[in-house]
């Protein structure tokens, strides 16, 4: 695949994509393969199904399903997400928000189109009620069940089934954004300067940590909502649907804790970029400095 | 957490432990048990709380298989529901707690017999609670009250009865009581006619050729 060049020259930069899709992949293999480790090598506390059924002949998948109520999966990802909470936290108190605001009407200018907006945002909404349902249908045996989980329980449905078009189009309008290029790998060795690196960052509509997120969304995101529907239509038989269930709880771990992530970035971590997602501008002196390579400031 | 209800004692004084055992054998599909369940439970359009399966229809060796839900000892839909709405009670017999459950499913997936079974009687059409064979044992809350009755359909084990299934069983394939009980039921059945595959035909049904 060639990259293109701000002189316009296109180059083959195999490697460096290579390396940012490692990234990418390592961050998601890392999430799943911790939690997993998590799970066999802490101890059991009590004698559960996985040690009942590992003297049968059963299907892989059906004593994995089986077992997960038993893993040590499920809470350690609880306190994943707690950990994240609290290092969001501690960068707000520490190195603190990335000034983007302005206060001069005629350095707004525009950069998200009403067509992203209502997208993000009915995105958005679709996902936190996926993902506080799904929280608690996980954490159910905490959080308890009876008539208000039902409904939440079927919300997750009704929001999934709004969710699966409006993400297939998020992901095909931010497509050529969310490409990674050359100066990327410079921003995730200074880590964009959020992280107290003070020298000049180049991004473009999207920085290197927003494409990270829209990757993650993207892949965890077509895997949730293939094994949502998969197991809501009855797709194969009850084998497959215990294969379903275990890949779509696996899934939504990398993209709750960069959620998590997004979350932060965008509220607290920065100051002024929350209202652009809703009137749509965004200050050029801002923009000028943090996403330099934005097609929005050449026109 | 799992709710122990107190059981009836049983003959020696101690717990019974209440299960199902499919004489297959026997079984003639008839399918009175799963109208005989059906009415005495009044069990709601769609469910099947007792099916019967038939593998090699039409051929020598047909077998008929009646399922109900086989209240297993070590519960897998007890270990997978994420809202604990099931629960083993002392003498074996696995109740959902409809008020707690939420309708996901997992227990579904977990079942090797496909007991738990779904009404679409929610939100608009959506899945509703789990519905699933009960032994005739009501559910979790005051036995013979109008609200078992509506919710889990009736309580044969409180008066002392054997489920539907088993009472109107035409051949009596399927038996059920206090395991102890069953044994030596089954003890009987296969010393006077053994056991297996080939184990049909008069011979084996009159002792004649």
């Amino acid at each position: 695949m060639t990259i293109r060049l701000r002189n316009n020259s296109r180059r083959r930069n195999v490697s460096f994509l290579a390396r940012m899709l490692t990234l990418l992949t390592v961050f998601i293999l890392l999430a799943n393969i911790g939690f997993l480790l998590a799970d066999v090598t802490l101890p059991d506390s009590e004698v559960g199904l996985r040690q009942m059924n590992q003297h049968r002949q059963i299907l892989p998948a059906t004593q994995y399903f089986l077992s997960m109520r038993d893993s040590r999966m499920i809470p350690t990802f609880g306190i994943a997400m707690i950990v994240f909470v609290a290092i969001s936290l501690a960068h707000f108190f520490t190195f603190g928000p990335k000034d983007m605001s302005t206060a001069d009407e005629k350095d707004l200018i525009p950069w998200w189109t009403l067509t992203e907006r209502i997208l993000h945002w009915v995105v958005a909404v679709a996902f936190v009620i996926l993902g506080v349902s799904g929280l608690w249908i996980t954490y159910g045996r905490t959080l308890g069940g009876g008539g208000g989980a039902l409904v939440l329980r079927m919300a997750h449905e009704y929001a999934g089934l709004i969710f699966t078009p409006a993400l297939l189009i998020m992901i095909a309008i931010w497509l050529r954004n969310a490409m990674f290029r050359a100066y990327d790998m410079e921003w995730m060795k200074h880590l964009g300067g959020y992280v107290g690196y003070k020298g000049k960052i180049v991004s473009g509509k999207f920085n290197a940590g927003q494409k990270f997120w829209y990757w993650v969304m993207t892949v965890c995101g077509v895997i949730l909502m293939l094994t949502g529907l998969a197991v809501y239509l009855n797709w194969g038989d009850v084998t497959d649907a215990r294969v379903f269930m275990v890949i779509h709880l696996y899934a939504a771990m990398p993209i709750l804790l960069m959620f998590l992530v997004h979350l932060y970035m965008s509220t607290l971590g920065t100051k002024g970029t929350l209202m652009s997602m809703f009137h749509g501008r965004f200050s050029k002196t801002a923009a000028g400095k943090f996403h330099s390579d934005a097609a929005n400031l050449k026109a | 957490m799992a709710k122990a209800l107190a059981a009836t004692p049983g003959a020696q004084g101690k717990n019974p432990r209440m299960m199902f055992y499919v004489d297959v054998a026997r079984c003639i599909e008839c399918g009175g048990c799963e109208v005989g369940c059906k009415n005495e439970n009044e069990v709601p359009f769609g469910i099947q709380r007792i099916r019967v399966l038939t593998v090699n229809e039409g051929q020598t060796g047909e077998t008929n298989v009646p399922v109900p839900c086989m209240h297993c000892s070590n519960a897998p839909c007890v270990g997978v529901c994420p809202v604990d709405a099931l629960f083993t009670r002392a003498d074996g017999i696995v109740h959902v707690n409809k008020e707690t459950c939420i309708g996901c499913g997992y227990c579904l997936y977990a079942c090797p017999f496909g007991a738990p079974q779904f009404p679409t009687n929610a939100l608009f059409g959506s899945r509703g609670v789990m519905d699933k064979c009960t032994y005739c044992a009501g559910g979790p809350v005051e036995a013979f009250s109008a609200k078992e009755h509506t919710i889990y359909g009736s309580n044969r084990v409180a008066e002392g009865k054997l489920p539907m299934c088993a009472s109107i069983c035409a051949t009596k394939a399927l038996v059920a009581g206090d395991a102890e009980e069953v044994e030596k039921v089954m003890k009987q059945r296969v010393a006077a006619r053994g056991y297996g595959q080939s184990n049909w035909g008069w011979q084996t049904a009159y002792q004649r050729a």
